[in-house]
């Protein structure tokens, strides 16, 4: 795996709070903080209920951002994430995601208020403060 | 929770908080990110380079949205201010406000003459914003998942 990614996976990898902006129907931004977990091939994901406004903006416009890292303590690091999202509702996310933290909100990972957002990024930057430029990864192929 | 007890809570979530989230948007989409704020009632200044990402967006849309809030391990226990607004850059006497306002919360940038070379040389690059919000709520998942009160805007620092 090349070496910034490995980087990046330090940060993105545990699960964390991050910010997590849409666009709204009026094309106005919106943010908000999520909890997510991102998997080896750089995928976030964070649980929503379907009916919730983050659900309805990703419909509208799947564009998002995401800043990871940034408001961790002792963490110097940290990302801008831009990637496209959607809210997944089929079994295999559902179970996949579905950890015992989520009993507080649902009643299990078949709750028709359950869903997951995933989010694929397409570019990265990897900002270092005090570094003038950040270190990009970028997808393969583009978005 | 009355109205003036959540105005409260806001002045001092503001008073007592450094860094906002400040989400934009603009050709490639939205794009958040982390800057230093003081305030003066409801209106948040910061300061940025103007060629970083979110002030080349708001050089052509003004719309902004921003969350206050710290780092929490648990859904339950998010607290904190989340609005949207539209920001400015600012100059003249307003710009000296600003300064004044983040000198003293940010001392290192209110003593300039003993500010290491690097924030000095950093500072004389930025331009100065200014956000009023339009729409403004306090969030409180302890009052029950996504619980937020409207806050009436705008308010001052002072009591009523």
């Amino acid at each position: 795996m090349p070496e910034l990614k490995l980087r990046i996976l330090e940060i993105l990898r545990p699960p964390q709070l991050a910010s997590f902006a849409t666009v709204t129907g009026g094309g106005k931004p919106w943010v908000r903080y999520v909890f997510c977990q991102a998997d080896d091939e750089l995928t976030i994901r964070f649980a929503s209920f379907r009916d919730s406004r983050k659900v309805v903006q990703i419909l509208g416009d799947p564009e998002v951002h995401l800043t990871c890292g940034a408001g961790s303590p002792g963490q110097p690091r940290y990302l801008q994430v831009q990637g496209r999202a959607e809210f997944c509702t089929d079994s295999a996310e559902r179970h996949g995601f579905w950890k015992g933290s989520l009993e507080q909100y649902f009643s299990g990972p078949d709750d028709p208020n359950y869903g997951v957002v995933v989010v694929r990024p397409y570019r990265i930057e990897l900002c270092t403060p005090g570094s003038p430029q950040p270190e990009v990864w970028d997808k393969e192929g583009g978005p | 929770m009355e109205d003036n007890q959540a105005l409260q809570r806001v002045r001092g979530y503001l008073r007592d908080h450094r860094v906002a989230t400040l989400a934009s948007c603009g050709d490639q989409g939205p794009w958040a990110a982390a800057v230093f704020y003081a305030n003066r009632g409801s209106t948040l200044y910061f300061l940025s380079a103007p060629k970083s990402r979110h002030c080349l967006n708001l050089a052509h849309n003004p719309q902004v949205a921003v969350t206050i809030q710290e780092d929490y391990s648990d859904w339950l226990e998010i607290k904190g201010i989340q609005f949207e607004g539209v920001a400015l850059e600012i100059s003249g006497a307003e710009e000296a406000l600003a300064r004044r306002l983040y000198g003293q919360k940010f001392p290192v940038v209110g003593l300039l003459a003993q500010a290491p070379a690097a924030i000095v040389k950093a500072l004389a690059k930025v331009r100065w914003y200014r956000i009023d919000p339009t729409r403004l709520y306090f969030v409180d998942n302890s009052l029950g998942l996504g619980s937020r009160e409207e806050i009436g805007l705008p308010f001052s620092d002072l009591e009523d």
